[in-house]
């Protein structure tokens, strides 16, 4: 019939369309550029560092005219998927150690250095309608907690956290084990959930939207951001400038400003 | 699609623990929209198709839009209709109902999402239907339900069930608005295409494996589909 044949072309269609959008995603953009004057320089960076690494993205331009920055800002477990499979880009800046070294297993990363930290913090919606003031109401009071899935950075630093603090998961009303953080802060200023753990740098970024609970610091996880240039990358010049210009006052400045901390001193 | 068959194991991801959970928590919300689908979008499709009355255009367009917004959009919209602080919120604690992180607010976004596919296939399906014939039908007597369930609905069997086939692996298929609305929690609200993103983490090869898996099966979901309208439509074939 007609209609059956149309409902087909339209399957077909789709798929196409669909297998073509795929592929598109995951040979992203790269310069051919060998021109030392100027080009575009790819930097794959991990979500959190959305804010800064924009910011200073412009301070690169003006400081090497004729080049710009191309930030490609994801989870960093799938920045990390994204260059095994071979997308090409010239820097890699993660939000835990634990991907550059798998990366450089594989010799696609050069040597990196670890440019800041990030520390985690409970963030309640503003309104905080579940009434928490401290750690413990999130096992006395059984608020909705989000959190991140332990398979991406974030959810396993919370399961260190939690486990710091001495609570166990089956204690706690978990509802739901989010992609990545930032769809745990969503929870929280949407105020589907009463309460999620997120990185500082988001909570602040959430402004007052939020409020922060705060737990004891022996018990935080510290979040070690290392950089370093991909063996692939057809720009090593630039993409050091990249690196010395965030490893630089101007850069650490930045950093802080967004609540990052300093990186460790070893 | 055929790199994920060569780079993956079918085997692997059968083992993978949350595979079968979420395979099952897909299945089961997926199937459920399909039936909300069928059950409000076949009726609402026949009159958009069949009557013109003002508004009819804006109202087609309405039920059209979920097709076009990023689904990211359709998982905030929900969350603002219907989460704690959103439009219906209030109305809806003060019964006692919480939808966010829910196995329904699964199917709500998927929905949501999906039910366009089948809404606009059923249109089109009731829009080939002969006039004259549903006419007859009047004429001799049937009410307009009887001449809708043995009438137009036999004669546009075959694109009702295409849009259904479509509707069905657009639900099966949802990421976007469900992880916004419902979250990810396994054994309750985690997808398998949610449990797919959070794989690539374990490496490639448990995402891809669990890739394959779910294509396989919305393969053999759709070609019975297909078979079945097939079979149907030759039963009630006019003349």
């Amino acid at each position: 019939m007609h209609m059956h044949y149309l409902g087909k072309c339209f399957l077909t269609a789709c798929l196409l369309v669909g297998f073509a959008a795929g592929c598109g995603s995951s040979s992203s953009s790269s310069s051919g550029g060998s021109t030392r004057s100027g080009g575009t320089l790819t930097v794959d960076a991990a979500a959190s560092l959305t804010g800064a690494f924009t910011e200073l993205a412009t301070t690169f331009s003006q400081q090497h005219p004729g080049w710009k920055v191309v930030n490609n800002f994801n989870g960093t477990d799938q920045l990390a998927a994204q260059v095994e499979a071979g997308q090409k880009a010239d820097v890699f800046a993660s939000a835990s150690t634990k991907y550059g070294e798998q990366l450089q297993s594989k010799n696609l990363l050069g040597p990196t250095k670890n440019f800041a930290t990030n520390t985690l913090v409970i963030v309640v919606p503003a309104s905080n309608p579940a009434g928490i003031t401290s750690y413990h109401n999130l096992v006395s009071k059984q608020p909705k907690l989000v959190i991140g899935d332990p398979t991406v950075p974030v959810g396993s630093y919370t399961e260190q956290v939690l486990a710091n603090l001495g609570i166990k998961e089956s204690q706690l009303n978990i509802v739901s084990k989010e992609v990545d953080v930032k769809s745990v802060l969503a929870k929280i200023t949407t105020g589907a959930a009463d309460a999620g753990f997120v990185y500082i740098t988001d909570a602040l970024s959430a402004g007052d939207q939020v409020k922060q609970v705060k737990f004891p610091e022996a018990a935080q996880a510290t979040a070690t951001y290392p950089i370093g240039v991909l063996t692939d990358s057809s720009n090593k010049e630039a993409a050091q400038w990249w690196i010395n210009l965030v490893l630089s006052p101007t850069g650490q400045a930045v950093l802080k400003k967004l609540g990052f901390g300093a990186p460790p001193s070893s | 699609m055929i790199a994920i068959f060569t780079q993956g194991s079918l085997r692997n991801g059968l083992q993978q623990p949350g595979a079968w959970t979420a395979l099952k928590i897909s299945f089961e919300t997926s199937t459920i929209s399909l039936a909300l689908m069928i059950l409000f979008g076949t009726p609402i499709s026949f009159v958009l198709a069949t009557t013109s009355f003002p508004g009819k255009t804006l109202l087609t367009t309405l039920f059209e839009l979920p097709l076009v917004l990023p689904p990211a959009v359709a998982g905030l919209g929900l969350l603002m209709a219907f989460g704690r602080f959103g439009l219906l919120g209030s109305q809806l604690s003060a019964l006692g109902i919480e939808l966010p992180f829910t196995k329904a607010a699964v199917v709500m976004a998927m929905t949501f999402v999906a039910s366009p596919l089948y809404v606009r296939q059923a249109i089109a399906a009731f829009g080939s239907v002969d006039p004259d014939l549903l006419a007859a039908s009047r004429t001799l007597g049937a009410g307009p339900a009887k001449t809708f369930f043995r009438v137009a609905v036999p004669v546009a069997l075959s694109g009702l069930s295409a849009g259904a086939a479509l509707g069905w692996a657009r639900a099966l298929g949802e990421f976007g608005a469900t992880i916004l609305f419902a979250g990810s929690l396994q054994g309750r609200t985690e997808t398998a295409p949610i449990a797919i993103y959070l794989g690539l983490e374990q490496g490639l090869d448990q995402a891809l494996a669990l890739g394959a898996l779910l294509i396989t099966v919305s393969a053999i979901v759709l070609v019975s589909v297909k078979l079945l309208a097939r079979g149907n439509a030759l039963r009630f074939m006019p003349g």
